[in-house]
């Protein structure tokens, strides 16, 4: 399992999301561009609240009919993309 | 706009400008392009001043008592002038302010966005030809502290094949090939005279199929904030005014050819909205 779902996600400072259409468009104030997200990202993002990225797996787990792991495995990836963008920030335990 | 002798004054955007001109026809002119454009309520404080257009000589424009070009040209010297006046407005504009032409159909104003020479011009002069109201050719400007669209009737910018296209009696003037004024009323049609809000932005791709589809809002927001002109160091700021403006808003992809069969298209087939307040 990937170490990133371990670890607290809260958004960064620098993110500014807005909610249209249901999805989520982010504008990153450090690089001065724009994220839109689809529709799972969009889900995924809804629940970076500090919570862990298995917390939101199984959150999400609930409301899908794929497998767990495939689940665990496509949150992981999200997180690993949007904290490498700079748009999500892992606080300490 | 107010004339009075050869002065002519008007209000664009909040910018005051005041413009001498001393060959009556040229002023004539002039008054027939800007004859929609607000009266400044205050003195201009800017001024531009055109001279010249005599037996003897070229045309002078000066900007504030800074002379900016001299030409034998007429049709250059206009062009220059609204290009000069275009700049000076947008500049000083504290709003947002959007690369995009706008027309309107009641209260709704509809943002085609685009870069210069992305023929959004001569798109906005055909959809007020196919009976919009128009806006501007110019761009999408909104106030920061309402959200509603702010009127920016320039007097449309075409090219002589745009115009040849939308005004059939149209003939070179002296083989200029620059960009030529032409007002709604030149091409039978009329400026919004009401407070607007965003009701639908359409993102054209000049070169394809005739087709209108709906696309999510989401999509536009990247490329309005990418169409924004210099936003004074309140990017984000901007970002969340644009998504206030168009998230009670549609959007669509709208692929054409000929810019009278899209305008037809979007006359035909954009519902009509009403947006709330």
């Amino acid at each position: 399992m990937s170490e990133i779902l371990d670890r607290p996600v809260v958004a960064a400072p620098t993110a500014l999301a807005r909610e249209i259409d249901g999805n989520f468009t982010i504008y990153d104030k450090q690089n001065d561009r724009v994220m839109v997200l689809n529709d799972s990202a969009s889900a995924i993002w809804r629940l970076c609240d500090g919570r862990t990225g298995l917390a939101i797996a199984h959150e999400l787990a609930g409301g899908f009919a794929a497998p767990p792991g495939e689940i665990e495995r496509d949150v992981a990836t999200v997180l690993e993309e949007l904290t490498s963008s700079g748009l999500l920030v892992h606080p300490a335990h | 706009m107010s004339l009075t002798g050869s002065s002519l004054d008007i209000d664009l955007l909040g910018t005051r400008v005041r413009t001498t001109v001393d060959n009556p026809e040229l002023a004539g002119h002039l008054r027939h392009l800007l004859a929609n454009v607000r009266v400044p309520e205050e003195p201009p404080n800017e001024i531009f001043e055109i001279t010249g257009g005599g037996t003897e000589g070229d045309w002078i424009l000066r900007h504030n008592e800074v002379g900016i070009l001299q030409t034998s040209s007429r049709a250059s010297l206009v062009e220059r002038f609204f290009a000069a006046l275009n700049e000076l407005v947008l500049d000083d504009f504290r709003g947002i302010a959007i690369h995009a032409g706008v027309v309107a159909q009641g209260r709704g104003a509809i943002a085609i966005p685009g870069k210069s020479g992305a023929g959004k011009s001569t798109l906005t002069a055909a959809c007020v030809a196919a009976g919009f109201r128009y806006v501007s050719d110019e761009a999408l400007c909104i106030d920061r502290s309402t959200g509603d669209v702010i009127p920016y009737p320039r007097p449309l910018m075409l090219s002589a094949t745009s115009r040849r296209l939308l005004v059939p009696t149209e003939r070179s003037e002296g083989g200029y090939d620059g960009k030529r004024p032409l007002s709604p009323a030149d091409i039978g049609g009329r400026t919004s005279s009401v407070t607007l809000r965003l009701a639908d932005v359409v993102m054209a791709q000049r070169g394809s199929t005739l087709n209108l589809e709906p696309l999510p809002l989401s999509a536009v927001l990247p490329e309005l904030l990418e169409r924004c002109f210099e936003s004074h160091g309140q990017r984000a700021e901007t970002f969340e005014l644009l998504w206030a403006a168009v998230k009670g808003g549609r959007a669509w992809r709208l692929g054409y050819r000929d810019a009278l069969d899209a305008a037809a298209l979007l006359r035909r087939a954009l519902p009509f909205s009403q947006p709330s307040s």
